[in-house]
């Protein structure tokens, strides 16, 4: 048996880590890694790492030397603080680059990860979201029009090249010991957090390890398709608090928009204004899609992984 | 403080007693180990809302249910007459297939599209096991084994005026479209009781327009009772059950050609009504107050 070559950007955030964990002790795979940032962990012999921006020429040279069966994209900014025009340009100009040179380079299977958030949360939402639903957060949410964008971006490529085999994968909430951007992990980094008073809505989490799990399953040969990811279940975002003890204080939601989104702006608070229609409204997806077609299965309990939310200390754990 | 919370947990253990309390852990619904389920529900909270209409049930409007055996175990749609201005009805049926069925059955019930925009409500409905009135929804709560409750009439049938009651009024496709599509039964549902729980006389539509409401029902009993007129009196409900009925035919088809399934399932509604009707010995089942009832109406 050959042995597979798998290229993974953005290796050296907490979902590229947990992956690469996933995957490096495989016999059967060969690993190449990039990142703008450094590679701190071990290099064992199946893995190279090249320290390259996914929008510069070089990262080119990597496909063309390379030439791998399979590319796992990761290399996505999720950290809303960052400037809008950078993010834009990572997520949507550097997909758009890397999957030019998927094509052209003829990948064989190409795994993205989006975001369960592309959905939004809208009281006319249905309970359960199935990959079908539209986007509804472009209505809402203009700090996730990048999110979004590549999502539309990626989606419309799949659908483009076909023989590439392309996974869309679009996971809830992920918390774990090493995530710490993104919404959810944000707001729950905060010392005390506000919550709209009378809502309680349903959270999805899923646990990194999941999120790898996921990957994994996504490397099936021929498999192809748009997948929703979630853990085992769902839980209240009231009781999500209580349970990892963080204190909370009530504000009536038209309030809360109109207080945290100048705050937002100003740099005090790192919870977008778009996003607190999360802690209004339900935004459940449906995850019965990818455990009937790929076989994934979520490793990780609703305990465990509640057990594991960094809070945005920074422990990195290689 | 102490007093009051001793007094707020001898108030517990009056509202959720024992049996009740079992019933719950009888639900067939699949909960995490936090005790929800994807949709929200959870019954440490549903509890106390099925203590509250379980009085309502047994002591206010008495509830008869009959053919609770018909309740299946798996999917199902229940099909219902609607009445009586506020909905009563969905609140007993419900109450039924939980406290009689066996085993006992959650009813999902459609509630308005704006419902989750209301603070505190939208969380109580939720955590009691209602959804979105979403047709996607229905799919999905079908495909998962579940059953759910609709009203095909709408406000067209709980906002009736006394002279039309028990008048089934025509019913759209949507339900059985569902139906089909998921191969659920249907089980067709009767209530009597709930057209004379709010008399109304007439409907005000320049009124329910100006407010937003989807109609403003004129209670007859207002220059009595003022606005307590709209508390539902309590009328005796009789609530038939009927035999699931399994129907086949294209969920894609023009409304035409459903139109005679449709009309199967409204008879077997009437014929549940009827039967109800039959039973029914007095409307509110109380001699003083039946003393009251003019004679063409009993």
């Amino acid at each position: 048996m050959s042995v597979r070559k798998i290229l993974i950007t953005g290796i050296a955030g907490s979902t590229g880590r947990a992956v690469w964990r996933r995957l490096v002790e495989r016999k059967s795979a060969r690993l190449w890694g990039i990142d703008v940032r450094n590679w701190l962990l071990d290099r064992p012999k199946n893995f190279s790492f090249v320290q390259v921006d996914i929008n510069r020429n070089r990262a080119e040279d990597v496909f063309r030397t390379v030439r791998p069966h399979t590319v796992i994209h990761l290399a996505f900014i999720h950290d809303q603080s960052v400037k809008q025009s950078r993010r834009h340009n990572t997520n949507v100009i550097g997909t758009q680059k890397v999957l030019g040179y998927c094509a052209k380079y003829g990948v064989k299977k190409v795994v993205v990860v989006s975001q369960h958030q592309v959905y939004g949360a809208s009281p006319t939402n249905p309970s359960l979201i199935t990959e079908d639903m539209p986007l509804r957060a472009a209505a809402t949410r203009g700090e996730l029009r990048d999110l979004i964008e590549f999502d539309h971006v990626c989606r419309s490529w799949m659908y483009e090249h076909a023989q590439n085999n392309m996974v869309l994968l679009r996971p809830v909430f992920v918390l774990g010991p090493n995530v710490r951007a993104g919404f959810l992990n944000h707001y729950l980094s905060m010392k005390r957090v506000p919550v709209a008073m009378g809502f309680n809505p349903m959270l999805q989490i899923l646990h990194e390890d999941d999120v790898a799990e996921a990957i994994h399953c996504a490397l099936k040969p021929r498999s192809r398709g748009i997948y929703n990811v979630t853990g085992s279940s769902a839980i209240p975002v009231l009781r999500l608090i209580k349970e990892l003890n963080i204190p909370h204080y009530s504000v009536p939601h038209p309030l809360l928009y109109k207080l945290l989104g100048p705050a937002f702006r100003a740099g005090m608070s790192p919870l977008p204004p778009g996003a607190l229609q999360f802690l209004q409204y339900n935004c459940v997806v449906d995850g019965s899609r990818i455990r009937q077609e790929l076989g994934y299965e979520p490793v990780r309990t609703l305990r465990e992984t509640l057990g594991h939310v960094s809070r945005g200390e920074s422990v990195l754990v290689y | 403080m102490g007093r009051i919370r001793r007094a707020l947990q001898r108030l517990d253990r009056q509202l959720v007693t024992e049996d009740l309390e079992d019933l719950i852990s009888r639900l067939p619904n699949e909960l995490n180990e936090y005790g929800y389920d994807d949709w929200g529900f959870s019954p440490d909270t549903a509890k106390y809302a099925l203590a509250v209409s379980r009085w309502f049930y047994e002591n206010y409007f008495r509830c008869e249910a009959h053919g609770t055996g018909f309740l299946p175990e798996g999917r199902a749609v229940m099909v219902s007459n609607h009445s009586g201005q506020l909905p009563m009805d969905g609140m007993m049926i419900a109450t039924a297939a939980l406290l009689e069925g066996n085993p006992p059955r959650l009813l999902r019930g459609m509630v308005e599209r704006w419902m989750p925009t209301l603070p505190w409500v939208s969380t109580f409905f939720f955590r009691c096991g209602q959804v979105v009135g979403n047709r996607d929804d229905c799919r999905m709560l079908l495909e998962h084994d579940e059953a759910i409750m609709v009203f095909p009439e709408g406000v067209r049938g709980s906002g009736k005026t006394i002279w039309k009651r028990y008048e089934l009024q025509q019913f759209p496709s949507g339900f059985l479209r569902l139906a089909l599509q998921t191969d659920s039964p249907i089980i067709p549902v009767g209530l009597v009781g709930g057209e004379e729980s709010i008399i109304s006389v007439a409907n005000w539509e320049w009124a329910a327009k100006m407010t937003g409401m989807p109609y403003c029902p004129v209670p007859a009993l207002f220059p009595v009772l003022g606005p307590l007129s709209m508390m539902p009196l309590p009328t005796k409900f009789i609530i038939h059950f009927g035999e699931p009925m399994h129907l086949e035919g294209d969920p894609d088809a023009p409304d035409a050609e459903l139109r005679p399934l449709i009309e199967q399932v409204e008879e077997a509604i009437r014929g549940e009504i009827q039967k109800g009707l039959d039973r029914r010995r007095a409307i509110f089942d109380i001699p003083a107050l039946d003393a009251l009832v003019p004679g063409a109406w009993r």
